[in-house]
C-alpha cells in the first residue's frame, strides 16, 4: 500500500503521516505490513461481525499485520494468540487506531 | 434455535443410540483444530464412525469406547468458535446438545489460545447442562512458555478441569473421572446491569440463560417480539447488546485466562518462521503447485498397484468360477455381475483411501488453511472461495473425495455450487478412455487433444460454478479464517480417519454400484425373442438421439451405458460391443494361487518403487482402435470424447452427492451434466470441418 493512500484513509492528514503524534484511526485494510494497531470498532454485516468477534477481532484487541497473499489476496494477521487470514474488503470494516511510535518500531522488524 | 428431535441426529450417532444401550454420551465441544478427533481416536482406537449429520454437509465422527468398564459413546461435534451460528458446522452443535438431555458436555480447550477458547466455555456454562473442561495441547503451550494452573480454573469455573497430557500413551483415565463428576456450572460471566435485567424479563420464555442472551443479541433464527422490544430499548440507550454481551464474555474469559496462566518465558511460535516461507508471495505459490503435484502423483503411484492387484484377484476368481461345473448363465452372472460388481466397488478403495489420507493430513496439519490463503486471490478472480482449490485438485483423482472435501468451504451454498461444478473436471477414470480415443483418431496430436479436453473440463467446471452462483440463493460467507498452528497429526489419526471415511463411502455406494452392475449384466444377457439382446435393442433405440453428435452407430452409444457405473468401463463397453466379449478361461486352483501370489508381490514392489520414481504408463493394447475407425469419423470421435468427459457422473459420485446434498441435487447434477455434455459434443461435431 503506498503511503499516500494511507494518509487519505486516515482521518489525520499531517504530512508525512504521523508526525503530529495524534491518535491515528484508519481501516485495517489501510495498514502497512508489519503494523501494530488496536481495534476501535467492528462494522459490517452481522455474520461478519459475529465471526470477527468470535475469532478475537473485537474492540480493544491488539493486532499485527504479518503478511499478504499474492494477487491482492487476503491479509495475514495476528490478534493476541490467534493467527488469521482476512479478505481485504472485510478488513475495511475493522477500524483501528495506532500509535506512531509503535508503528515505526514494528515496521522496522 | 429449535432443538431437533433425537431421530434427526446424524446417521452414525443414531446408529450408536439404536443399539439400545444406555451408554453415557459425551459431546465433545471445542474450537476447530483443538484436537477433538485426535482425542476420540486415541480413546476409542480405530472404532471411528464417520457420517454426515442428517440433512447437512457437516461430518460428525462418533466412537464407542469402554472406559474403566463403562460403555461410552463419544460424539465429536464439529469445531465451533461460538454457539451462535456463523457456519453450517456451528449450526449443528447447539441442536445436538439440546436433543440429548442426558449427555455430558466435554469442553476441549486449546491451552495455546486459552482466553479465546474460554469464551466458548462461558457460553456452554450458560446452557445449564453438566459439563467438564479438558485442557488440550498443553505441551504446545509449555513449548511457547505458558503454564496453566488447572486447579485455579476449576475453582473459578465450578466444573471439573483436567489437563490432557499425552493421552495417546496414558489413555483417558483423568478425563473419565472428570466426565463422571461433571457438574452444572453457576453462571460466571458478569454482564452489565442493563443486560442482566433485560434477560430476567426474557427468562421465562427462553430455554436457558444462553438463549435469553442470544435472543437479546438477535442471534436466534426467530426474533421474538419481547426480545426485540428489550433490544430496542437498550439500543436507544446506546448499548448494543450484541457487542456488550460479547465484550462481557471476553473480559471474563480474559480474566480467567490471566489468573490461570503463568508466563514462564517468551518464545515465538516456531510455525511463524515456517509461515514466513510458505506464505511468502513468491515462494508460497511455487510450494503450493509443487505440493499439489507431488500429492497427486503419490496418490496414484501408491494406489495404482493395489487397483491392479484387485484386477488380478477378480480375474483369478472369475477363472475359478469358470472351472466350476455350472450352467453358462450362472457362471456368467457370477463372474460378470457379482465378481466384477464387487470388484468395481472395492477398486474404489485404494484411490479413496489414499486421497482421504492426504485430505486428513492436510486438514489436521493446518496446511489446508494455508492452501486457502495462497489460492484465495486467484480463486476470487474466478468467483470461487480460496478453499475450493482443494476439491478441484482432488477431483482430478476422483470426484468422490472431492465432493467430500467441499466441507472445507464455509457455507452450504458454496459447497453445493462447487460440488455441482466438480463432475466436469476429468477424473483419473476418464483419462484412459480419452487417451485411447485420441491415440486412435488423432495419433499425431493425441497429447494436445487430451490436454485440450482437460482444459475444456476445467472451463466447463468454472462456468458451472459461476452459473450456479447466479441460480443458488447465496448465504453470505466470510473470508476470515483462522490459520491454525502447524501440527504433525499422528499417523494413527490420519489413517484411522481415512479408513473410516472409505468404509462409510463403500457402505453407502456399494449397494448402488452393485445394483448398477447387475442391471448392466442383465441388459447384456437378456435375449429378446428374435435373437437380439436387450442391450442392443436399448442401444439401437437411443442411437438416433446421438446422430447429431456423429455417433450414429448403436455400438458406440451402447458402450456409454455401462460407463454410468464407472467412467473407465466405457472402454470395456467399447471392447465388448466392437471386438466382442472374450470367454473367461477356466483356471486351476494352484495356478490361480500362484497368480495371486505374484500379484501381491508386484503390487508391493510397485508401491515401493513408486516412492522414488515415476512409473511409465501401461500401453493399452487390443484391436479396438482399428475397429473404432470403422464406425466413427474423427469429428464423431471428438464428440464421443467430449461426451465421455462430461456426461452423467458415475454412480459413486452420484451417491456422494446424494449423501451430501440430497436426492434432488443428485438428479439435477446428472441431468445438468448430460445436457452440457450433449450440447458441447454436438457443438464440437458441428464445428469439425
Amino acid at each position: 500500500m503506498n503511503p499516500d493512500a494511507r494518509a487519505t484513509d486516515c482521518r489525520c492528514s499531517c504530512v508525512p503521516p504521523g508526525t503530529c503524534g495524534c491518535r491515528r484511526v484508519c481501516p485495517l485494510s489501510a495498514l502497512e505490513l508489519g503494523c501494530c494497531a488496536r481495534v476501535v470498532d467492528v462494522r459490517g454485516a452481522r455474520h461478519l461481525r459475529r465471526r470477527l468477534l468470535a475469532l478475537g477481532v473485537r474492540p480493544s484487541a491488539e493486532l499485527r499485520i504479518v503478511g499478504r497473499a499474492p494477487q491482492r489476496g487476503p491479509l495475514e494477521l495476528r490478534v493476541g494468540t490467534v493467527h488469521l487470514m482476512m479478505r481485504e474488503h472485510e478488513a475495511q470494516e475493522v477500524i483501528v487506531e495506532f500509535a506512531q511510535a509503535e508503528h515505526a518500531a514494528q515496521a522496522t522488524v | 434455535m429449535l432443538p431437533k428431535r433425537p431421530s434427526d441426529l446424524g446417521g452414525a450417532a443414531s446408529a450408536a443410540r439404536g443399539r439400545g444401550t444406555s451408554a453415557a454420551r459425551w459431546y465433545l465441544v471445542g474450537t476447530p483444530n483443538v484436537g477433538k478427533t485426535s482425542l476420540i481416536n486415541a480413546v476409542a482406537g480405530s472404532r471411528l464412525e464417520v457420517g454426515n449429520w442428517a440433512g447437512t454437509t457437516v461430518e460428525v465422527t462418533t466412537a464407542t469406547a469402554s472406559l474403566d468398564g463403562d460403555e461410552i459413546v463419544l460424539v465429536d461435534l464439529p469445531g465451533a468458535y461460538t454457539l451462535a451460528s456463523t457456519s453450517p458446522e456451528e449450526d449443528v452443535v447447539l441442536p445436538a446438545i439440546a436433543a440429548d438431555p442426558h449427555g455430558v458436555i466435554v469442553n476441549l480447550v486449546d491451552a495455546t489460545h486459552l482466553a479465546r477458547d474460554l469464551t466458548l466455555t462461558l457460553e456452554l456454562a450458560e446452557l445449564g447442562r453438566p459439563m467438564c473442561v479438558a485442557l488440550n495441547l498443553v505441551e504446545h503451550a509449555m513449548a511457547s512458555g505458558i503454564a496453566i494452573d488447572d486447579a485455579a480454573l476449576e475453582s473459578r469455573l465450578g466444573v471439573p478441569v483436567v489437563t490432557l497430557r499425552d493421552h495417546r500413551r496414558h489413555g483417558a483415565g483423568s478425563l473419565v473421572e472428570a466426565a463422571r463428576e461433571a457438574r452444572v456450572p453457576e453462571p460466571i460471566t458478569i454482564y452489565p446491569e442493563r443486560i442482566t435485567s433485560a434477560c430476567i424479563g426474557l427468562a421465562p420464555s427462553s430455554l436457558t440463560r444462553w438463549h435469553a442472551l442470544a435472543a437479546l443479541a438477535d442471534e436466534l433464527p426467530v426474533d421474538e417480539p419481547a426480545a426485540r422490544t428489550a433490544r430496542e430499548a437498550l439500543i436507544a440507550d446506546g448499548i448494543d447488546p450484541f457487542l456488550a454481551i460479547a465484550e462481557a464474555r471476553h473480559v471474563t474469559a480474559h480474566g480467567l485466562a490471566t489468573v490461570a496462566t503463568e508466563r514462564l518465558h517468551d518464545r515465538a511460535d516456531p510455525g511463524e518462521r515456517v509461515d514466513r516461507w510458505l506464505l511468502h508471495p513468491l515462494v508460497g505459490p511455487l510450494a503450493l503447485v509443487i505440493g499439489l503435484a507431488l500429492t497427486f502423483h503419490l496418490t496414484f503411484a501408491l494406489s495404482d498397484p493395489w487397483v491392479g492387484l484387485l484386477g488380478t484377484i477378480q480375474a483369478v476368481l472369475s477363472g475359478w468360477v469358470a472351472a466350476l461345473p455350472l450352467p453358462g448363465l450362472v457362471t456368467s452372472f457370477l463372474s460378470g455381475a457379482l465378481i466384477d460388481g464387487v470388484g468395481t466397488v472395492v477398486a474404489f478403495a485404494p484411490v479413496l483411501f489414499a486421497l482421504y489420507a492426504i485430505l486428513g493430513f492436510l486438514e489436521n496439519a493446518g496446511i489446508l488453511a494455508r492452501v486457502a490463503f495462497l489460492a484465495d486471490g486467484l480463486m476470487k478472480a474466478l468467483g470461487l472461495p480460496g478453499r475450493a482449490v482443494l476439491p478441484m485438485v482432488l477431483a482430478l483423482g476422483c470426484t468422490v473425495p472431492a465432493v467430500q472435501a467441499t466441507r472445507g468451504l464455509e457455507q452450504r451454498s458454496d459447497r453445493l455450487r462447487v460440488a455441482l461444478a466438480l463432475p466436469s473436471i476429468p477424473c483419473s477414470a476418464r483419462l484412459p478412455v480419452l487417451v485411447l480415443l485420441a491415440a486412435a483418431f488423432v495419433p499425431t496430436h493425441a497429447a494436445w487433444v487430451v490436454t485440450g479436453l482437460y482444459l475444456l473440463g476445467f472451463a466447463v467446471s468454472l462456468a458451472s460454478s459461476l452459473l450456479f452462483r447466479r441460480l443458488l440463493p447465496a448465504t453470505p460467507s466470510t473470508g476470515t479464517m483462522e490459520l491454525p498452528s502447524y501440527r504433525w497429526p499422528p499417523a494413527r489419526l490420519v489413517l484411522g480417519l481415512a479408513w473410516a471415511r472409505t468404509r462409510s463411502f463403500l457402505k453407502s455406494a456399494g449397494g448402488p454400484i452393485l445394483v448398477a452392475m447387475v442391471l448392466v449384466w442383465a441388459l447384456l444377457n437378456v435375449q429378446l425373442p428374435g435373437g437380439t439382446s436387450l442391450f442392443e435393442t436399448v442401444a439401437r433405440f437411443l442411437a438416433p438421439a446421438f446422430a447429431p453428435l456423429g455417433m450414429n452407430d448403436w455400438r458406440i452409444v451402447g458402450a456409454l451405458i455401462p460407463g454410468a457405473v464407472a467412467k473407465e468401463v466405457v472402454l470395456g463397453g467399447l471392447a465388448l460391443t466392437l471386438v466382442g466379449g472374450t470367454a473367461v478361461e477356466p483356471l486351476a486352483w494352484v495356478e490361480g494361487l500362484r497368480t495371486l501370489g505374484s500379484g501381491v508381490w508386484i503390487a508391493t514392489r510397485d508401491t515401493l518403487t513408486a516412492l522414488w520414481g515415476f512409473g511409465g504408463g501401461e500401453a493399452i493394447d487390443t484391436g479396438l482402435s482399428a475397429r473404432l475407425a470403422g464406425v466413427l469419423s474423427t469429428g464423431g470421435a471428438l464428440a464421443l470424447m467430449v461426451f465421455t468427459l462430461l456426461y452423467m457422473p458415475c454412480v459413486a459420485t452420484l451417491t456422494a452427492l446424494r449423501q451430501a446434498f440430497g436426492t434432488r441435487w443428485m438428479l439435477l447434477s446428472a441431468a445438468y451434466q448430460t445436457a452440457v455434455a450433449y450440447l458441447l459434443a454436438w457443438g464440437v461435431f458441428a464445428l469439425w470441418p
